[in-house]
C-alpha cells in the first residue's frame, strides 16, 4: 500500500517535471532571441563601419594638407578596438562564434583591420616626411634661384641653364607627387643628375644647398611611390566589406531565429492548450473526490457525533447507577446501624420496662402504707397529747418526773412535729419515682414499640426531658414552648429517640455558660406538625453543616459519640415521610426544626 | 609658414562656425591643447600612486616604477640610460611617465598598445624589474591594506589585471596642463614673446610639426630615425635596440623606426632620443635637422625654435615642472 503510494508519488512528481522542462524548454526557445543583442551588434557593426569611413576620410585629408594633425587618424583605431572588443562580449554570449563561418568572418576581420593599421602606420611615416619634403621644395628651389641672381660675373646663359633644370626638376618633382608615373620618375633622375653636374660648375657654396634640394627630391621620389601603394594597399583592405559580411550574417541569423522562434511559438502555444486542458480534467476530477471526501466526511462526523453521545448517555447512566449503588450501600449501612441501634433500644427499652413494672407494685403498696402511716400517725398523735395532758394526774411524782425527763431527753416534741413531716416526704419521693416509672415505660413503649400508634407528641417530648433531665441540669435551662398539636401517627418511641438526640446534642453544644434550651411546638397546616430544639450553643461551622446527617460524622472526642445520632434522627425522620433541617450560626446558636406529617400514606409503611 | 592675414581671416570664420576647434587650429594648427585630467575612480588612482611608488614589483624589491620615472625630475631620471634590477643599464634610455597616456603606443618601439601591457612589459623584462607577476601578486596580495585597498577599489582579490589597471589609472592621470603653449592655444596670445611665436613658426616652417603633432606634439605615429642621412652610422656602436620597431616586427622596413616622441616638457627630459645621446636641446635639435629634415637652420632659427620648445613645460599639482 505505502510502496504503490510512494510509487505513485514519484511517478507524479516525474510527469510534473518533465511537464514543466518542456513548458520551460519550449519557452526559453521561443523567447524573442534577446533581439536587444541583435540591434546592439548590428549598431556595433554600424559603429566600426563608420569609424572606418572617418579612418578613410583622414586618410585622404593626411594625403593632400600640409602640417597635418595625425590625431584623427589614432582616435579611429582605438574607438574600433573598443568596439569590437563590446561587439564580441556581446558575441560571446550569443554563441555565435561557435561556428566555422562565424569564426572565419570574425578572423577575416580582424585581419583585416590589423592589416590596415599596420599600413596605415606606415603610410602616416611616410606621408608625414613625404609632405614635409615637398612642402619645403619650392622654398629649397626658391632659395638656389635667389643665390644663382646674386652670382654676377657668371655666365649668364650657363646661369639661365642651371636655373631652368632646377625649375624643371622642381616642377617634375612636385608634378611626380601629382601623377606617379615611371617617366616622371625617370625625367627626375635625369634631372638630379643635370643638377648634379651643375652642382660641379657652381661656387662651393652652392654645393649643401644643391645637396639639400637633391636630397629632398630624392625623398620625394623614393616616399611617393611607397605613399601610393600604401594607400593602394589600404584601398583594396576589404574591411567594410567583411563588416558588411557580419551585419548580413547577423540579419541571417536573426531571421533564422525568428523563425525557429515563430515555430516554437506555435509549439508552445499548443502544448499550453495541452497543459490547460489537462489542468482542467484534472480540476474537475479534483472537485470531483473534494465532493465525495466531504460527503464522506460528513458522514463520519456524524457517526462520531453519535458515537459520542451514546457514550455520554452510557457514562452518565454509568454513573447514576453507580451513584444509585453508593447511596443504596449508605443506606443499607445507615439501617444496619439504625437496626443496631433500635434492637439495643428495643431491649433496653423492654428491660426498663419490665424493671418499670416490677418497681410498680413496691411503689404502689409502699405509697399506700405511707398513707395508712400517716392517718395512722394522726390518730398516734393525738394519743400522745392525750397522755401528756394526763401526766400531771399521775401520783408519784418521780414517776411524773421520769416521764418529763425522757420526753424531753427523745425530744418528743420535734419528733412529733418532724414525723409527719417526713411521711409527706417519703409520700412525695414515692410519687415521683412511680413518675419516672410511667416515663419509663413512656418512653420505651415496649409493649407496642414497632407498631404506628395516634401518639400525643406533648406526652413524648415531656418524658423524653424527663429522663434527659440529669443530662440537662446542670447545663441549661429548660424552656418549652407548646403549640396545641392533634395527635400524630408515628412510631412514639423513635420520636422520642430523635428528641432525645436533639436535646443532647444541644446540651453538649452549651459551652461553660449556662444556656437556654428552647423546645417549641406547633402545627405547620392541618396535616403537618412541627418540633424545634433550639439553644443559644456555640454553633456548627458552615462547613460541618452540610455533614451532620452523614452516618459516624462526630465533632466530639473520641469514645464519646457514635457519630450515628443525627444519621439515626435524619433515617426516623424519613421512615416518617418527614423532614429534619438545621439552622446555625457560629457562636449564636442552632436549630433543629424536625417537620412531620400527621398521617401517614399507609401505602408507604407498609 | 608664418601666419598670413587672408589665413588669418579665413580663421575668423572658422572661429563664427566652429568656436573653440576654430581657435585651436587658427592658432595652434595642427596643435591642441592637453584636455583635463580625467576624474577616475579615486580609489583606484590611489592604490595606483601606491604601487608606482612600491618596490617590490620588482625581483629584488629594489626598484619602483617612480625610481626611474621621478615625478620630480620630469617623469624620467635623467640618466642616458637608467639602470636595472641587476645594476646594469637598460637598452634605451627612460620616456617620460608625463602625458604617457596620450602616447598612441608605449615604448621607443611602441611595443605596447596600452599603458596595462606597459605594465605587464616592464614589470616581467629581465633587467628591467625582472619580476614575476605571480610574484608579485602574492607580494601584494600578502599585504593587508593593498588587500583592503583593492577589495574596495575592485570589490575583488589582488590580480595581475586589477594590478595593471591601478597602475594605468593612475598614470592616466599623469597629465601636465597649463604650459605656457597651451595657454596660448587656449586664446592667452599674449602670454608667448614674439620671439617664443616666431620659434613656433619655424618649428612649423622646417617641418618639425610633420611628425611633432596632435595633442601630445608627437607620440602619435612611428618613424625612422634617419630619414636623410645615416645617424647610426655616424655615431657608431651600433647596438641592438638601434634597431628600433625591427626588433618587435622583424620587417626590414621597420629598421631604426621609433615612436616620435612627445615634445611636451622637452626641456625638462634631457638627455635625448633612444639612446640618451643627445644631452641638450641644442644637440637634439641639431640632430633633427640633419636626420630627420634634411636642413641646415640659421643659428637664429635654431634659438628661436629652443625658446619655443621651452614653452612646452606643463604643471604637475600646481607646480611647473
Amino acid at each position: 500500500m505505502r510502496l504503490t503510494r510512494r510509487r505513485s508519488l514519484l511517478l507524479l512528481t516525474t510527469s510534473a517535471v518533465l511537464l514543466a522542462s518542456v513548458l520551460v524548454y519550449l519557452y526559453l526557445m521561443s523567447k524573442a532571441d534577446e533581439s536587444g543583442t541583435y540591434t546592439q551588434a548590428r549598431d556595433l557593426i554600424r559603429q566600426i563601419k563608420q569609424n572606418d569611413s572617418q579612418w578613410e576620410n583622414e586618410i585622404l585629408k593626411a594625403r593632400t594638407s600640409i602640417n597635418y594633425n595625425y590625431d584623427p587618424l589614432v582616435w579611429p583605431v582605438v574607438e574600433m578596438k573598443r568596439l569590437w572588443r563590446a561587439f564580441e562580449s556581446i558575441e560571446t554570449r550569443n554563441q555565435h562564434g561557435n561556428s566555422p563561418a562565424w569564426r572565419q568572418a570574425y578572423a577575416d576581420y580582424q585581419q583585416a583591420f590589423e592589416e590596415k593599421t599596420n599600413y596605415v602606420e606606415r603610410f602616416k611615416s611616410h606621408n608625414a616626411v613625404l609632405r614635409n619634403s615637398l612642402a619645403f621644395l619650392p622654398a629649397a628651389a626658391d632659395g638656389i634661384q635667389a643665390q644663382l641672381g646674386q652670382l654676377a660675373d657668371a655666365d649668364a646663359l650657363r646661369l639661365h641653364n642651371i636655373s631652368t633644370d632646377t625649375y624643371d626638376l622642381m616642377l617634375s618633382s612636385l608634378e611626380f607627387a601629382q601623377m606617379t608615373t615611371d617617366d616622371k620618375a625617370a625625367d627626375i633622375l635625369v634631372g638630379l643628375n643635370k643638377l648634379a653636374v651643375n652642382k660641379e660648375r657652381l661656387p662651393l657654396e652652392f654645393h649643401a644647398p644643391i645637396d639639400t634640394l637633391s636630397n629632398h627630391i630624392a625623398l620625394i621620389l623614393r616616399e611617393q611611390p611607397k605613399v601610393n601603394q600604401l594607400l593602394e594597399q589600404i584601398g583594396a583592405l576589404p574591411v567594410a566589406a567583411h563588416l558588411d559580411a557580419i551585419a548580413m550574417m547577423l540579419d541571417r541569423d536573426e531571421r533564422t531565429a525568428l523563425l525557429v522562434n515563430q515555430r516554437y511559438h506555435f509549439y508552445l502555444l499548443v502544448f499550453s492548450t495541452l497543459l490547460v486542458l489537462l489542468l482542467l480534467y484534472m480540476a474537475v476530477w479534483l472537485l470531483r473526490s473534494f465532493g465525495e471526501i466531504n460527503r464522506v466526511n460528513r458522514a463520519l462526523v456524524v457517526a462520531n457525533d453519535e458515537l459520542e453521545q451514546r457514550v455520554a448517555r452510557r457514562t452518565q447512566a454509568l454513573t447514576q447507577a453507580s451513584a444509585a449503588l453508593q447511596r443504596e450501600i449508605d443506606e443499607r449501612k445507615l439501617l444496619e446501624s439504625q437496626l443496631v441501634q433500635s434492637e439495643k433500644l428495643a431491649s433496653l427499652g423492654q428491660l426498663a420496662a419490665g424493671i418499670a413494672h416490677e418497681v410498680n407494685n413496691p411503689i404502689g403498696f409502699v405509697s399506700s402504707n405511707l398513707g395508712a402511716l400517716g392517718s395512722y400517725f394522726a390518730r398516734l398523735q393525738d394519743m400522745l397529747k392525750a397522755y401528756r395532758d394526763a401526766e400531771p394526774a399521775i401520783g408519784p411524782a418521780t414517776l411524773q418526773a421520769s416521764l418529763v425527763k425522757l420526753r424531753s431527753e427523745m425530744e418528743l416534741a420535734y419528733i412529733l412535729d418532724d414525723i409527719p413531716l417526713l411521711i409527706s416526704e417519703s409520700k412525695d419521693g414515692i410519687s415521683r419515682v412511680g413518675q419516672i416509672v410511667r416515663d419509663l415505660k413512656d418512653f420505651s413503649r415496649v409493649d407496642s414499640s414497632q407498631d404506628w400508634q395516634w401518639a400525643n407528641l406533648h406526652q413524648g417530648i415531656d418524658s423524653t426531658l424527663n429522663i434527659a433531665a440529669s443530662e440537662l441540669k446542670y447545663k441549661a435551662d429548660l424552656v418549652k414552648q407548646y403549640g396545641v398539636l392533634p395527635e400524630v401517627e408515628c412510631l412514639p418511641s423513635q420520636i422520642n429517640q430523635v428528641i432525645m438526640n436533639l436535646v443532647v446534642n444541644a446540651a453538649h453544644a452549651m459551652g461553660t455558660e449556662r444556656g437556654t434550651i428552647t423546645v417549641r411546638t406547633g402545627c405547620a397546616n392541618d396535616d403537618k406538625v412541627w418540633i424545634e430544639v433550639a439553644d443559644n450553643g456555640c454553633g456548627i461551622p458552615a462547613q460541618s453543616l452540610q455533614k451532620i446527617f452523614d452516618p459516624f460524622y462526630t465533632t466530639k472526642p473520641v469514645g464519646q459519640g457514635t457519630g450515628l445520632g443525627l444519621s439515626l434522627s435524619y433515617g426516623i425522620i424519613k421512615r416518617h415521610c418527614g423532614e429534619i433541617h438545621v439552622h446555625s450560626e457560629v457562636g449564636v446558636g442552632t436549630t433543629f426544626r424536625v417537620e412531620l406529617p400527621v398521617r401517614q400514606a399507609q401505602a408507604a409503611i407498609r | 609658414m608664418p601666419i598670413h592675414p587672408p589665413f588669418r581671416t579665413c580663421a575668423g570664420v572658422l572661429l563664427l562656425l566652429v568656436p573653440s576647434i576654430g581657435l585651436a587650429q587658427a592658432i595652434g594648427g595642427p596643435l591642441t591643447p592637453l584636455p583635463a585630467v580625467p576624474a577616475l575612480a579615486p580609489e583606484r588612482v590611489e592604490l595606483g600612486r601606491k604601487l608606482f611608488n612600491d618596490p617590490r614589483l620588482s625581483s629584488n624589491a629594489s626598484l619602483a616604477c617612480a625610481s626611474c620615472h621621478r615625478l620630480d625630475q620630469g617623469g624620467a631620471d635623467g640618466q642616458v640610460r637608467s639602470l636595472g634590477v641587476d645594476g646594469k643599464p637598460l637598452p634605451v634610455n627612460t620616456p617620460s611617465v608625463f602625458n604617457a597616456s596620450l602616447n598612441f603606443r608605449q615604448f621607443w618601439d611602441g611595443r605596447a598598445q596600452t599603458l596595462e601591457e606597459q605594465a605587464h612589459l616592464v614589470v616581467q623584462r629581465p633587467g628591467e624589474m625582472g619580476s614575476d607577476w605571480q610574484v608579485v601578486v602574492q607580494r601584494i596580495a600578502a599585504d593587508p591594506s593593498y588587500r583592503a585597498g583593492f577589495a574596495k577599489a575592485y570589490g575583488k582579490a589582488v590580480d595581475e589585471h586589477t594590478l595593471q589597471d591601478a597602475l594605468a589609472t593612475f598614470q592616466r592621470t599623469l597629465l601636465t596642463p597649463d604650459s605656457r603653449f597651451d595657454r596660448y592655444l587656449q586664446g592667452d596670445t599674449e602670454i608667448l614673446s614674439k620671439d617664443e611665436k616666431y620659434g613656433y613658426a619655424r618649428f612649423q616652417e622646417y617641418g618639425c610639426i610633420a611628425c611633432h603633432q596632435g595633442v601630445n606634439i608627437g607620440g602619435n605615429m612611428l618613424q625612422k630615425f634617419g630619414v636623410l642621412g645615416d645617424f647610426f652610422a655616424d655615431r657608431g656602436n651600433p647596438t641592438p635596440a638601434d634597431l628600433g620597431r625591427f626588433n618587435v616586427t622583424g620587417d626590414e622596413e621597420d629598421r631604426h623606426v621609433f615612436k616620435v616622441p612627445s615634445l611636451r616638457n622637452v626641456a625638462v627630459t634631457a638627455p635625448y632620443f633612444h639612446d640618451g645621446s643627445a644631452p641638450t636641446l641644442e644637440a637634439a635639435v641639431d640632430v633633427m635637422f640633419r636626420y630627420q629634415l634634411g636642413r641646415t637652420p640659421s643659428t637664429d632659427d635654431k634659438a628661436l625654435i629652443i625658446q619655443f620648445l621651452k614653452t612646452l613645460t606643463g604643471e604637475w599639482e600646481g607646480k611647473p615642472l
